[in-house]
C-alpha cells in the first residue's frame, strides 16, 4: 500500500528532469523521540503550486514530520530536500545545502508566544524579519522599515486582524492567536506555508477568510503543506492528501472522501458517535 | 548642583551611574523576556570570584571581574545549550562556588568579606579613571548590540522554535544575551554594585511594562527609567550620605510601585475607547439549514427574539431570520 500510494504520485518520477524541483522531497525519513520510534520509513513530495494536506489521528506523526522538516525535530534516518537541496541547518558549513530558510513559513500547531508585554503587530513583525536576508547582516535599514511595515499591515489585513494591531498579544483569544501566527508567516511573503492545524479553534467566517487567503496565495504560485483534522474547510483547495498512521503514510493520493477508509481499521478509529450525532439532525453538522 | 560637578571623582560616578541605568535595563528586557530574572543576581556573584583574584594579586579588579563574569555566562550559556543545565543545581554550585572563592580570595589577599563590601553594594569614590574608560568602552559595545539587533534579538526571545525556522542564528543571540548580561553586571559593580545589579536590570523593566504597550516601546521605556534612577540615585546618596546602590534600588521600586496606579489607569481609559463599535464588522451571513417545509415568521411555533432592527427565530438553539428563499444563521 504504502509503495503503491508513492509510485502512484507521477510527479515523483519526474524530480530529476524537472525544471522545477519539488519544494519538499522527504525520503524514507525515519525520526525517533526519547528512543521511540515516531516516523519510519515516510516519503513526502511538495511539488511547486500544489497543496497538500497532511492527515492521520492524534499521535500519527503529524507535528513531528512537520518539524523533521524544518529542521527543529533531528532526524535518524532517510533525507530530506528543500527547494532541490539538502536541508542543512545554520551553522553547519554545507555550500550546497538549502539555506533560504525564509522562504518557509512556518504556523506550529501550538503557541508558544507567552510574553507580557508584546502587541501582535510586534509578534507578527518578526515574520518580515525574512526579508533581511537581503539587508546587510543585523542592520536594519531605512528601506527594510518601511517595507516591513507594510507586509505587517497587508498581513494583519488578510486574517482580519487590523483592529487588533495593538492589543497585546496575550490579550487576544486563542483563534485571534491561531490567525496571528498565520498573518506572520504571512508576512515573510513566503513560496511555501507550511501549517500545523491553522484552523483548529478560528471561527466559521474566519476559516472562510483564511481559505480565501490559502488559496490566492496558491493562486500566486505558493506551495502549502497543511495539517488538518477538518478537511471540510480547505477541501476545494487541497490537490493531494498524505496520511499518516503510526507514523507511517498510509495513503498518498486524492483527498479520501471517506477518511476510516484510509485511517485504519474501524475499530481502531475513536468511536466517531456516528448515530449518536447525525440522529439529532442535519443542525449539528453545522 | 554645579558644586557636585566640580569634584572630578562625581564626575566618574555620575558617568559610570548612567550608563549602568542605560545597559542594565536595555538587557534586562531581554532578560525579562526569557524568564531569567535572576541571571543577573548569579552573574553577580560570578563576578566576586573575579573581585577577589584581582585583590589577591593586586591588580585593578574590574577587568578580572569582567573576564570571570563572561567566563562564568559562557559556561552557563553552553551548558543550558547541550541540555545539561535543566536541574538548577549546576547554576547553583556555579553562582556560590563564585561567591565563595570571592570571600576566600579576598582574606587570603588580608582583606576580609569587609574588602569587598564597596564591590557588593556600590561606592562613589571608588571609580577611577581607568576604570571610567573601560566601563564607557563595554557599554557602548552593550548599546550597540542590545540596540542595533533589537529585532533578531526580539525574535529569539518571543518564541525561539519560529526564530529557527527563519534562519536565525538561534545559539549565537542566545549566547549574546547573556555574555552581554555578564559585561553590564560587571560593569555595574562600581555604582549600584554586585548584590544589587540585578535589581536595575529587572526593575525598571518592569515599571516600563506597567506604563508603555510592546516591546520596543518598554525597551526605550525601561532605558529611560534606568537613567532617571541611576542618576537620582547618585545625587541622592552624595548629599545624604547613603550607600548609592541601595539608594538607585530603592528609587527604582519606587517608581515600579507609582507604576502600578497609572497603569491601571490607562486600561481603564483604553477599555473605553475599545467599547466602540469594531468599525469593520465581518460579513455574516451564512445559510442556515434548510426547512423543507416551513418558514419562520409571526406565529410558527419558534420563538422570537429582537436582533437590532429584526427578529431572530430560535430553532434548535440557533438563531433563524428569513432571507429570500433561505434562511440566515444570526
Ligand atoms: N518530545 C517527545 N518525546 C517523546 N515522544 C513524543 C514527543 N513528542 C511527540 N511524541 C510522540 O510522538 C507521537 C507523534 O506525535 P505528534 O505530535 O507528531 O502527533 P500528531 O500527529 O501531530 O498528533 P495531533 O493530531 O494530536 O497533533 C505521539 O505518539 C507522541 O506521544
Ligand atoms: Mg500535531
Amino acid at each position: 500500500m504504502l509503495l503503491s500510494g508513492r509510485t502512484a504520485d507521477p510527479a515523483a518520477g519526474e524530480t530529476d528532469g524537472d525544471s522545477t524541483p519539488d519544494l519538499v522531497e522527504i525520503q524514507d525519513l525515519g525520526v525517533s523521540l526519547d528512543g521511540l520510534p515516531v516516523l519510519r520509513q515516510v516519503w513526502l513530495t511538495v511539488p511547486a503550486g500544489q497543496a497538500v494536506a497532511l492527515l492521520g489521528n492524534n499521535g500519527s506523526g503529524k507535528t513531528t514530520l512537520v518539524r523533521a522538516l524544518l529542521g527543529l525535530t533531528p532526524h535518524q534516518a532517510g533525507a530530506i530536500r528543500l527547494f532541490g537541496a539538502p536541508a542543512v541547518r545554520s551553522g553547519m558549513s554545507r555550500r550546497d545545502g538549502f539555506h533560504s530558510w525564509w522562504r518557509i513559513g512556518y504556523v506550529p500547531q501550538q503557541v508558544a508566544i507567552s510574553l507580557h508585554a508584546t502587541t501582535l503587530a510586534e509578534v507578527v513583525r518578526t515574520g518580515a524579519l525574512a526579508h533581511r536576508h537581503d539587508a546587510v547582516w543585523g542592520v536594519t535599514s531605512w528601506l527594510h522599515r518601511r517595507h516591513a511595515r507594510q507586509v505587517v499591515a497587508q498581513a494583519l489585513d488578510q486574517v482580519g486582524l487590523t483592529a487588533q494591531a495593538k492589543e497585546l498579544f496575550i490579550h487576544l483569544s486563542g483563534g485571534q492567536q491561531r490567525r496571528a501566527l498565520i498573518a506572520r508567516a504571512l508576512a515573510q511573503q513566503p513560496d511555501l506555508l507550511v501549517l500545523d492545524e491553522p484552523l483548529a479553534g478560528v471561527d466559521l467566517a474566519h476559516q472562510g477568510l483564511i481559505r480565501d487567503v490559502l488559496a490566492g496565495f496558491r493562486e500566486r504560485g505558493g506551495a502549502i503543506l497543511v495539517v488538518l483534522h477538518e478537511t471540510e474547510a480547505l477541501a476545494p483547495l487541497i490537490d493531494r492528501a498524505v496520511v499518516l498512521r503510526d507514523g507511517r503514510v498510509v495513503h498518498d493520493g486524492p483527498l479520501p472522501t471517506d477518511p476510516e477508509t484510509h485511517w485504519g481499521h474501524e475499530l481502531e478509529a475513536p468511536p466517531r458517535a456516528a448515530g449518536l450525532m447525525t440522529g439529532l439532525g442535519p443542525h449539528w453538522e453545522r | 548642583m554645579i558644586e557636585l560637578l566640580n569634584l572630578a571623582f562625581m564626575r566618574r560616578a555620575l558617568v559610570a551611574a548612567a550608563l549602568a541605568g542605560l545597559t542594565a535595563p536595555a538587557i534586562g528586557t531581554y532578560i525579562v523576556q526569557r524568564r531569567l530574572s535572576l541571571l543577573g543576581d548569579g552573574l553577580g556573584h560570578v563576578a566576586i570570584a573575579g573581585v577577589g583574584l584581582a585583590l589577591a594579586t593586586g591588580s585593578a579588579p574590574l577587568p578580572w571581574a569582567v573576564g570571570a563574569c563572561v567566563g562564568g555566562a559562557a559556561l552557563i550559556e553552553l551548558l543550558r545549550q547541550r541540555g545539561r543545565a535543566s536541574g538548577d543545581i549546576g547554576l547553583a554550585i556555579l553562582f556560590y562556588g563564585g561567591l565563595a572563592a570571592g570571600v576566600l580570595l579576598a582574606s587570603l589577599a588580608g582583606q576580609g568579606a569587609g574588602g569587598l563590601q564597596s564591590y557588593l553594594f556600590g561606592s562613589l569614590v571608588t571609580v577611577s579613571p581607568g576604570d571610567l574608560k573601560l566601563v564607557v568602552a563595554l557599554a557602548a559595545v552593550v548599546l550597540v548590540v542590545a540596540l542595533g539587533w533589537s529585532a533578531p534579538l526580539f525574535a529569539v526571545c518571543a518564541d525561539e522554535d519560529y526564530a529557527k525556522t527563519l534562519g536565525l542564528p538561534v545559539k549565537l543571540y542566545n549566547f549574546v544575551i547573556v555574555v552581554l548580561a555578564a559585561v553590564t553586571v560587571a560593569t555595574a559593580m562600581r555604582t549600584v554594585g554586585l548584590l544589587l545589579v540585578s535589581a536595575l536590570m529587572v526593575v525598571p523593566v518592569a515599571a516600563a511594562q506597567n506604563l508603555c504597550r510592546g516591546f520596543f516601546a518598554s525597551l526605550a521605556g525601561a532605558m529611560g527609567l534606568g537613567l532617571v534612577v541611576s542618576l537620582g540615585g547618585v545625587v541622592t546618596s552624595y548629599y545624604a550620605d547613603l550607600a548609592p546602590g541601595a539608594t538607585i534600588v530603592l528609587l527604582a521600586i519606587a517608581v515600579f510601585v507609582l507604576s502600578w496606579p497609572v497603569s491601571a489607569w490607562t486600561h481603564r481609559r483604553r477599555h473605553r475607547r475599545l467599547d466602540d463599535p469594531d468599525p469593520r464588522p465581518i460579513p455574516h451571513h451564512w445559510a442556515a439549514e434548510s426547512h423543507q417545509d416551513h418558514v419562520h415568521g409571526p406565529g410558527c411555533g419558534h420563538p422570537a427574539v429582537e436582533h437590532g432592527d429584526h427578529l431572530d427565530y430560535l430553532h434548535f438553539g440557533h438563531r433563524h431570520v428569513p432571507h429570500g428563499d433561505h434562511h440566515d444563521e444570526h
